[in-house]
């Protein structure tokens, strides 16, 4: 009888690590590719692929808060790009690097103000919404710029966002972690994201619980903005360069992302820690197929097959609950 | 009861047992149904009513045993295959498509076509299906066209169209899953008096319910399952006390002496506990002025709710108790909802003003409505008062504050659970009620509204939660429960208001309460008083 009381809990706690498919598949990835290369195992290799994945990753984690009230943030793109052209217009006009961040993430947090505002005051569905303002935001950008790429605006404390390092560590990774920890506080230890997770998961019992949906709508997806900002910041400072372009597309890494790390569409459930874990999932299997010669346009096909892996075996695991 | 027409064996369940992970959901189950019979399956959730439905259903496999159909075993290995056999569920709420016509539901899926070849693209033969079911209509009292829109039917109307859409696939044994729940008292009758018919025609009718009261009207024989055993088999319907026996066993004597005792204890205790000075919660709620809107209130109506006092607000369903209970929380935002508190006034505009001004809410739809199925059921109690566990200005969370308040509150409640951090989704009927309960001890309220606070919820846990009820206005809180059904707590009220078309029509109080008062009151269309005509005249204008 002991025993079996026993048992229950070790069930009850192995449950409560939501994501134990992931991890594993996570690992056997790794194994995989450091047999079939002798250039996959090595910390230069792995610091690559870290910063390759930095720029989807941040913009992701603020994906992840969005997706958990089951919204969705398709403007993300051109938030990136909107927010560098942003940074790189200040820092043309001589203003100190601080100011050009603090401005360009402004510009992030309010675009998605406005995404927020739209949803939830004009009762646009998200949707719609994000992939209106993704035209809006990228129009605007055309326009600052008049169709030719910002330059010539890089100062050596700029660059160093997108290029610098701490001993072998690269910047933007630890800008990287920066968010996470904040994001994983707020998600785990705070009203806010009690709050987020109700609204995902049963917005009409939040409600009669005297949540604001709207409220929580609007903060995460000022949020996602928020990050998207800081990811296309570090992107320009990473190019020293802003095409009018910068960040198209982006929305479909950050969504996979998000996705594959096991944050239902649905809502109600997900975390960053497992959005971190799908981008470097994307970013490793793109990495050991360049380093085992397969054509690179197989990638496209895999992360697609990817996708839809993540989804039905969360599908299912919904089934099962 | 009957003498039965010949009344034969017709499906035979041998030594059925079913399995989930470690809980033994059926323990080798045996079990005959009859044809001209009703076979009343009673016992508490999570008592293996619903397993042994779905195995007959053919939606779930017996580890072990047998089903035997006209003498023969049978595998009834799917859904579609045990239909084929003649066995139909009739499902509690059916699914129906409320914009296409009554026969357009009943050949939903299975449309006749006039040529058989290329079903897909055959032609859809709707006349031949009206010409079919036309006498299963009349038979069974159905006065209504059979092109007639779904949504417009009354709700027992719908019920019928659910057992006439069984019979029109050769369905000879039915399964009902409290076929009479959420409706009115008058369409209830109504309803049972069909099945009867049905029992009658020689249907072999398998009734699972909760209401008693119903199962003596109705059955002739009853089987009684606890915990995946069959404890109580007769081919006589005993009485109401003496099933309760057989599904809780020994722990619950008889509801009639639960309420003698301990309720009366209690609710002496609440009278002379009670401050002289007390708070009252008066309510002025004033309805949208417009004929579109989605209620039957259509003039202003004014409440007053003490604190100590437990009231109830009944009706048949349309009555409109239920908008009144939902306006009261705030949740009509067309409303217009004044509460006046302590010699002030507020106006409540949504839940969260009610929340701030001490007032909480428990809906009639759990999982819809109360319920956050992703969350553990510690979060599930502080989800709407997480300021109370909360520090700093970003609102940290002191998680072990959290947990031994939502510890402790379980503890009192008996919450069935191994851990509160188990997902609330684990828990039974009963045991999730209690955990919303909980959110509200927990966001201490001084008045709690509920609807419906003991739909789908077994005997022991209902009995839980009525004690509880009684022991927070005990302590005074105010309580004003919203129900359709009033029997069961008659006996706790201290006042019972009920409405009829929108208008509170009677108010009794301590010793007026009367059980048929109450119920003529709810049901006798005459006399209304001089607000009700005013009230009528309006509305034929």
């Amino acid at each position: 009888m002991k025993e079996n009381v026993r048992n229950n809990t070790f069930f009850i706690r192995l449950r409560a690590v939501d994501n134990i498919g992931l991890y594993g598949v996570f690992i056997a990835i790794i194994i995989f590719f450091s047999f079939a290369s002798p250039y996959f195992f090595t910390l230069r290799n792995f610091m690559d692929i870290l910063r390759q994945s930095t720029f989807v990753l941040v913009a992701a984690l603020g994906m992840t808060v969005v997706i958990i009230t089951a919204g969705i943030d398709l403007s993300v793109g051109s938030v990136i790009g909107l927010s560098a052209g942003v940074t790189s217009v200040v820092l043309l006009q001589g203003a100190p690097t601080s100011v050009a961040v603090i401005a360009g993430l402004t510009i992030g947090i309010i675009c998605g103000f406005i995404n927020g505002i739209i949803i939830t005051k004009l009762g646009v569905t998200d949707l719609i919404t994000t992939l209106s303002t993704l035209s809006i935001f990228r129009g605007i950008l055309f326009m600052m710029t008049h169709g030719i790429p910002f330059q010539a605006f890089a100062r050596p404390d700029f660059s160093m966002l997108g290029r610098g390092s701490i001993g072998p560590v690269p910047f933007p990774i630890i800008i990287a972690a920066g968010i996470f920890l904040i994001l994983r506080y707020i998600l785990g230890r705070t009203i806010l994201g009690r709050h987020i997770f109700a609204v995902g998961s049963n917005s009409t019992a939040a409600i009669l619980s005297g949540i604001s949906v709207s409220k929580n709508k609007i903060a995460v997806y000022m949020i996602s903005g928020f990050t998207a900002a800081a990811s296309g910041i570090m992107l320009a400072s990473r190019l020293s360069s802003v095409p009018p372009d910068l960040g198209q597309g982006y929305e479909m890494s950050v969504i996979a992302a998000v996705v594959i790390g096991g944050t239902s569409l649905f809502g109600g459930s997900g975390s960053v820690l497992g959005t971190v874990i799908g981008s470097l999932m994307v970013a490793i299997i793109g990495n050991g197929l360049i380093l085992l010669n397969v054509n690179p346009f197989y990638q496209y096909v895999i992360n697609g097959v990817i996708i839809i892996l993540a989804v039905s075996f969360n599908n299912a695991k919904r089934k099962r609950t | 009861m009957q003498s039965m027409k010949s009344s034969s064996t017709l499906l035979e369940i041998a030594d059925i047992s079913k399995k989930f992970h470690a809980i033994q959901a059926l323990d080798s189950v045996s079990l005959k149904l009859k044809t001209h019979t009703i076979t009343a399956l009673i016992g508490e959730n999570g008592a293996g009513k619903s397993t042994l439905v779905k195995i007959l259903a053919g939606y779930y496999q017996p580890d072990s045993g047998l089903i035997k159909l006209d003498g023969k075993p049978v595998c009834l290995q799917n859904v579609v295959y045990a239909q084929s056999q003649g066995i139909s569920v009739i499902h509690q709420v059916p699914a129906f498509a409320p914009d296409l016509s009554v026969v357009d539901n009943i050949f939903l899926g299975r449309e006749l076509s006039k040529n058989l070849k290329g079903r897909a693209l055959s032609k859809h033969d709707r006349s031949a299906e009206i010409k079919n079911l036309k006498p299963l209509l009349s038979q069974y009292g159905a006065n209504f066209k059979p092109e007639v829109r779904m949504g417009q039917l009354k709700a027992y109307q719908q019920r019928l169209v659910g057992i006439i859409r069984a019979l029109v696939f050769s369905a000879r044994i039915l399964i009902m899953d409290e076929p009479t729940a959420a409706l009115p008292l008058e369409e209830r009758e109504l309803l049972l008096s069909r099945i009867r018919q049905l029992r009658d025609d020689g249907y072999c009718i398998l009734y699972v319910s909760h209401h008693m009261d119903e199962i003596e009207k109705v059955a002739d024989e009853v089987a009684a399952l606890r915990n995946g055993k069959l404890v109580g088999y007769t081919d006589t319907v005993p009485t109401q006390d003496r099933m309760i026996e057989m599904m809780t066993g020994d722990r619950l004597r008889s509801l009639s002496e639960m309420y003698d005792n301990e309720m009366h204890d209690f609710k002496r205790k609440a009278r002379t506990d009670s401050d002289p000075i007390r708070t009252s919660y008066s309510f002025s709620l004033t309805p949208p002025f417009s004929s579109s809107s989605s209620t039957l209130v259509q003039n202003p109506v004014a409440l007053t709710v003490k604190a100590g006092e437990l009231v109830v607000l009944t009706g048949i369903v349309g009555s409109g108790a239920k908008d009144i209970a939902e306006a009261m929380y705030g949740m009509r935002t067309d409303w217009q909802v004044v509460l006046s508190k302590d010699e002030t006034s507020f106006r409540l505009r949504n839940p969260k003003d009610a929340i701030k001004h001490s007032i909480g809410y428990l809906s009639d739809d759990r999982l819809g409505e109360a319920m956050i199925s992703d969350f553990s059921i510690r979060e599930n109690i502080t989800i709407s008062m997480l300021e109370k566990v909360s520090r700093y200005l970003i609102r940290h969370i002191v998680l072990r504050d959290e947990k031994r308040t939502a510890g402790e509150l379980c503890k009192n409640l008996k919450v069935k659970m191994h851990s509160i951090e188990q997902t609330i989704t684990d828990l039974s009927g009963g045991n999730q009620q209690k955990v919303m309960l909980a959110r509200w001890l927990f966001a201490e309220v001084g008045m709690l509204i509920l609807n419906e606070p003991t739909q789908g919820v077994d005997v022991m846990a209902k009995r839980d939660v009525i004690r509880l009820l009684r022991e927070l206005t005990a302590m005074g809180g105010a309580c004003i429960i919203a129900t359709n059904d009033p029997e069961e707590f008659l006996h706790i009220a201290d006042r019972v208001l009920v409405m009829r078309k929108g208008i509170i029509v009677g108010d009794f109080s301590g010793s007026a309460i009367k059980h048929s008062d109450v119920f003529q009151s709810m049901l006798i269309h005459e006399n209304l008083g001089l607000t009700g005509r005013r009230h009528e005249r309006k509305r034929s204008e």
